[in-house]
């Protein structure tokens, strides 16, 4: 079955539009999505309502989400924090009971989802050192663990000598995952990647070929911004569409 | 992990797999000869080694094994007839290649020049055809290479190569890699594991054993291995004064101690061994002594500052493309004059455009050419001559782009055009060919159009040139009122 997996949409509608055109060309029979639904976009409407549609969805809530439900994002700049006031105001509650519903990991057969890390994921830790890495594999069986979060498609997995390694994935090319080896995928993210290139970023899990394949996809962000710019959102979010820069 | 995994033995059947005799064993994996009822060929079962304590690396080889062979297709490496369960009961069955001839030839070293020609050029195009996928081997010895009965080089032993974009099992363990000291290139001392020149490292010291029986740093222990790092090689002739200079200028270049001051490509490697008129002779070419104290010790001082070489960020596969060989075919007697002009205007741009490039420049003499000849000693003096003109037109043809020496080549061949045009890229692994287009109308119904069949058939990109008073021409026929 060809899984796909979607994180950090923020809000973005052309992204997830664009992605979803992508995974129906693909294949794709089954969808998860690892949190960060909304926030930073001006779409949180109809890009629930898109995701609560997809095939198969399952999915998680990241720590956008969390704060939309109890209207508080602690240690966020103003504007964040504004977006999650703005975005709070447009949901229905069909859209927050959905929020509600979503746990903060899960596990399907031999994969474990998570938006920041499986080891205390209510925490929202950026994944960034080896330790952390191997605390997240630590927490489950699973043979590969799918992340999103940091906006920065990766993969970590053990080498020959049980080492955390890293290797940046190479677009459209699949990795093979074996049982008896350990992997944490970071998926990137959809609607705002932050390593400065702006093609929306999501990963298909093949789970009959026990294969993952990282795919960019380019999508017209300048709609997406206009509507920012539209919107009482800060018109910072609107530019960090175009930089995918780490940093505003 | 290893009490649940079962390790296939002599006269099991696994999946339809009859283990049937054992064919070589070493520390890390046993190797099987296999028959199975619905497979008629020759087969080899690979089962990793379980039952002692073993390194994770050597589980980790035959991973990295499985992976790389599952995904290839081609003459170059054996064909995958099956796998088990990595989980329980991990085997590789493979295509049995029975010929060794590098192996023979270097028990039997040393070899002729011209045999050692004849066995390095399939080797070079297979290793090119690993690199082109983004495989460096990283293990390349005489016992890691078969030959198919045409010869065709076929390279076996995944266990420490590296996929470029793929996860590595040995990065950062490379204590753990298997390799063989005597092949193996200063950066991978240095634990660097994604340089392609490794492998052309190791095509120099297979080379160097061929032509003189022995190894350019004899290995006893580890100390010894890091000579490479500090020491140059004894040159070839050291040994044999009578090996041709171009032999150990090649040999020396793949020495190199700096993987970009080697053969950009294995590709090129096989190229200039069968050209040896193209290769640039340097002083590596006329060295007949030992290294002196001053040499060593200049090398020594140049190791020194040059500190842990960077690796490359860019794949092998995106490094050999910046290395263009491009044929430009070119039919001198039944071209137009405007057509060889515009011939001519794209090499310009081509040369000035990319300076790594290099050309040969290809003419055929259609075999009609010399029908008219009586006898056959009478025929082939005419070729010959036929043939030097045709060389001194061509070279007359290339002078105004200025080329260096070792930027062109140039050939005539006796055939028929398309074929021959085809037959050569085919051969030399051609990267781009660049052919004239017939203008006259009656010519190409005469011969047939060169250039259609050429772009049809041809092993890698066409660009057919055109002059545009031809189509202008052409035009005007079609519609006289205008």
């Amino acid at each position: 079955m060809k899984i796909a997996i979607l994180s950090d949409i923020h809000s973005n509608l052309e992204a997830l539009q664009a992605c979803c055109r992508k995974t129906k060309i693909l294949g794709v029979e089954q969808y998860i999505c690892l949190g960060d639904i909304v926030g930073y976009c001006a779409d949180p409407v109809a890009t629930l309502e898109l995701v609560m549609n997809l095939p198969g969805i399952v999915a998680v809530c990241g720590n956008h989400d969390k704060a939309v439900l109890s209207g508080n994002f602690p240690n966020a700049r103003e504007s964040v924090q504004q977006a999650i006031v703005w975005t709070r105001r447009q949901l229905s509650e069909k859209h927050t009971d959905f929020i509600r519903s979503l746990p903060y990991s899960l596990h399907l057969q031999n994969i474990a989802c998570a938006h920041a890390s499986l080891y205390n994921p209510e925490q929202w830790q950026y994944l960034y050192q080896p330790d952390q890495v191997r605390q997240c594999m630590d927490a489950t069986q699973a043979t590969i663990t799918f992340l999103g979060h940091t906006h920065l498609p990766i993969l970590y997995y053990d080498n020959a000598m049980g080492r955390i390694k890293l290797m940046t994935p190479q677009e459209g090319i699949p990795v093979p995952i074996y049982q008896q080896r350990r992997y944490v995928a970071n998926v990137g993210s959809v609607g705002q990647p932050r390593d400065g290139n702006s093609a929306a970023s999501f990963v298909m899990y093949d789970s009959e070929l026990a294969e993952i394949t990282f795919y960019r996809v380019a999508y017209d962000f300048t709609k997406t911004a206009k509507k920012i710019l539209e919107s009482d959102l800060a018109s910072d979010f609107a530019k960090r569409l175009a930089d995918s820069a780490w940093e505003f | 992990m290893t009490e649940k995994i079962h390790e296939a033995s002599l006269g099991e059947t696994i999946n339809g797999f009859y283990l049937q005799t054992q064919w070589h064993k070493s520390l890390l994996c046993t190797l099987y000869r296999v028959t199975h009822p619905d497979h008629d060929l020759a087969m080899v079962m690979k089962v990793p080694k379980l039952d002692v304590i073993l390194p994770p690396s050597a589980y980790a080889g035959f991973e990295t094994e499985v992976r790389i062979l599952s995904r290839l297709r081609g003459v170059y490496t054996p064909r995958v007839v099956g796998k088990g369960d990595m989980a329980t009961c991990p085997y590789i069955v493979m295509e049995y290649i029975e010929g060794d001839a590098i192996l023979q030839a270097t028990n039997h070293a040393p070899v002729t020049v011209a045999r050692l020609v004849e066995l390095l050029v399939p080797l070079c195009k297979a290793i090119h055809e690993l690199h082109q996928h983004n495989i460096i081997h990283l293990d390349i010895k005489p016992e890691n290479i078969r030959n198919r009965e045409d010869g065709q080089a076929v390279i076996i032993d995944f266990g420490s190569a590296h996929h470029t974009l793929m996860p590595d099992m040995y990065i950062d363990s490379h204590e753990m890699a298997p390799r063989t000291p005597d092949y193996v290139a200063p950066e991978q001392i240095q634990h660097i594991r994604n340089e392609f020149g490794s492998d052309i490292y190791a095509l120099g010291i297979i080379m160097y054993q061929l032509a003189t029986g022995k190894f350019p740093f004899a290995y006893s222990n580890q100390i010894t291995l890091y000579k490479k790092l500090y020491l140059p090689p004894t040159p070839p002739r050291v040994y044999d004064e009578t090996l041709p200079p171009w032999l150990q200028e090649v040999i020396l270049r793949c020495l190199q101690r700096h993987p970009h001051n080697r053969f950009t490509s294995a590709k090129q490697l096989a190229y200039m061994l069968l050209h040896p008129h193209m290769i640039k002779l340097s002083r590596l070419a006329e060295l007949k002594q030992k290294p002196g104290l001053v040499e060593k010790m200049r090398f020594w001082f140049a190791a020194r500052r040059d500190k842990r070489q960077s690796s490359t960020l860019l794949h092998p596969r995106e490094r050999i493309i910046r290395v263009h060989h491009v044929l430009v075919a070119l039919d001198l007697s039944h071209s137009a004059e405007e057509l060889k002009q515009a011939l001519h205007t794209t090499l310009q741009r081509l040369a000035r455009s990319d300076r790594q490039c290099f050309f040969t420049v290809l003419s055929v003499i259609e075999s009609n050419e010399f029908s008219f000849s009586k006898g056959v000693d009478e025929e082939n003096r005419q070729a010959h001559s036929t043939n030097i003109h045709c060389q001194i037109e061509l070279r007359h043809w290339m002078k105004t782009l200025n080329l260096a020496k070792n930027r062109v080549n140039y050939q005539v061949i006796e055939g028929t055009a398309a074929s021959e045009i085809i037959g050569y890229a085919r051969h030399h692994l051609v990267d781009h060919i660049i052919i004239g287009a017939r203008g006259s109308s009656t010519l190409r119904r005469y011969l047939g159009s060169v250039s259609s069949k050429v772009v049809a058939e041809a092993p890698c990109s066409v660009t057919v040139v055109r002059t545009q008073i031809n189509q202008s021409t052409k035009e005007k026929n079609v519609d006289p009122e205008l």
